[in-house]
């Protein structure tokens, strides 16, 4: 992971490929050694990709226990944080293709809202989805591409080479992805609170 | 004279992440040193970047949840296969049939209050989308599924004008209708390449329509807004709503053609639909 890597190393503890080998020798609980220090971010980053604390952290549960019974296929040449989040981005897009988000609103009032300028952004249309916040309203808008390798890239920490790993994808695709997804959600921010505002005044 | 800007965002993000080799690393600090509207580029990248960092809540995991997390590890330590009952799916469904059969049913619960059960072999399973099925359950253990929800004698008949050629394009003909409750109505059509569609018919006042984040398009045919919801596959269609002239139509894809470019056509489905508007539009039925 590069020097920005918002996921921090506690002080003191073995690095993640002592760690592993400890577990491959025996010492099974010291796989807590790395729920510790990953589960919390990677079930934050799963939450901005589904929109539900609850279902990241059912995703999240499922990437370690896939973690820990593949163990045995992690090769040390990569760092252990991308191979991880690399089975977490499996786990999400089999979670995409077998479960949907789906709100029912009526017809006449998507017709109705259909022709203004911020159809989704409307505060009566955030009231029908959970209660989120900006962040979070800004990422479900961008398409599942460009919210991987930003939420990697931004909140994660990740390079693109890096990242590259994770999505399966190049490394010129991965950076492409990163740059867009960081104007697009600058766009979409900047846009999602100016009309907050206009609203609050009006 | 201003020089076009040549320098690749690609390059920005290589130089932000320093990954650039040495050589390049100078050339690209040089050109930000003099281009304003790379610094503008860069600037939004870190204004990003700092948005994301700052605004990104700390995730509380709860105790409840790591002492479930240790408990699956210590059964995937203890044997092969985790218990089925510790598989991420919807934690309050009562069985692994259900579990199992949820993706496809998902629309089916969503769209009909009330589904019935029916003699339907889980190897005829709905393949419009990628629904993966972990084993082959025992056959006590199989949910039916019903194409069409039994009519209900007791309800009157519909007050809106149903819609139900007994032909539509594409070989379709109409196998069943039903009743299954008030204002309700249900039709099942077929052809002979293993398309089977689920047509839903009620008052356009109750106007429900699924809108998904992602996957959902709406295109406007003979002036009526309907909405699509894609199939995971390419081209593919999984479902489609509008409301006119009075009635709320939801076509569900029951059965497709399989594989990873099978499916609900995009170009089928709303050659049927308008063949659809075409019926209510002659007033028949």
């Amino acid at each position: 992971m590069s020097t920005k890597a918002s996921i921090a190393q506690p002080h003191g503890l073995l690095a993640d490929h002592q760690v592993i080998k400890k577990v491959r020798t025996g010492d099974v609980e010291a796989f807590e050694v790395l729920v510790d220090r990953y589960h919390g971010p990677l079930t934050r980053h799963l939450t901005y990709q589904v929109g539900d604390p609850e279902l990241g952290a059912d995703l999240a549960q499922d990437t370690f226990v896939e973690a820990f019974r593949s163990l045995d296929r992690f090769i040390g040449h990569r760092p252990f944080a991308a191979w991880l989040y690399g089975i977490a981005h499996n786990r999400l897009l089999m979670h995409w293709r077998h479960q949907r988000v789906r709100r029912l609103i009526s017809l006449d009032w998507l017709t109705e809202f259909a022709a203004t300028p911020f159809p989704l952004r409307q505060k009566d249309i955030s009231m029908l989805y959970e209660e989120q916040d900006v962040l979070s309203t800004v990422f479900a808008e961008l398409s599942p591409p460009l919210r991987d390798a930003l939420l990697l890239h931004s909140l994660d920490g990740f390079t693109a080479p890096e990242i590259a790993g994770i999505l399966g994808i190049s490394r010129s695709a991965a950076e492409r992805r990163i740059s867009r997804a960081k104007e697009q959600f600058r766009h979409s921010y900047d846009e999602l609170n100016s009309a907050e505002k206009g609203m609050e005044r009006g | 004279m201003v020089s076009r800007c040549r320098l690749r965002s690609e390059e920005l993000v290589a130089w932000q992440d320093g990954s650039l080799p040495s050589g390049q690393r100078e050339i690209v600090e040089a050109h930000l040193a003099a281009c304003r509207h790379c610094q503008e580029r860069m600037a939004t990248f870190q204004e990003v970047d700092r948005i994301i960092e700052d605004g990104a809540s700390a995730v509380d995991v709860s105790l409840r949840r790591r002492a479930d997390l240790r408990a699956r590890l210590h059964d995937a330590n203890q044997g092969p296969t985790l218990s089925a009952s510790r598989k991420l799916a919807l934690p309050h469904l009562p069985s692994l049939g259900a579990r199992i059969l949820v993706p496809a049913l998902l629309l089916v619960f969503l769209l009909l209050p009330a589904v019935g059960q029916a003699d339907f072999p889980l190897s005829h399973f709905v393949r419009f989308g990628e629904i993966e099925t972990t084993r082959e359950l025992p056959a006590d253990q199989q949910v039916a599924i019903r194409h069409v929800t039994p009519s209900d004698p007791d309800v009157p008949p519909p007050s809106f004008s149903v819609v139900a050629p007994l032909e539509l394009p594409l070989g379709l003909v109409r196998v069943q209708q039903s009743t299954p409750g008030p204002e309700q109505v249900e039709l099942l059509y077929r052809n002979g390449d293993d398309v089977a569609l689920l047509f839903f018919q009620a008052p356009a006042d109750i106007g429900m329509v699924k809108l998904e984040r992602a996957g959902t398009e709406i295109v406007t045919i003979r002036g009526t807004p309907v909405l699509l919801l894609d199939d995971p596959r390419p081209d593919a269609v999984s479902a489609l709503t509008w409301e006119r002239d009075g009635v709320f139509f939801n076509v569900l894809v029951l059965e497709a053609p399989t594989g990873k470019y099978g499916g609900w056509k995009h170009a089928d489905a709303l050659q049927v639909v308008e063949a659809m508007m075409t019926a209510q539009d002659a007033g028949q039925e």
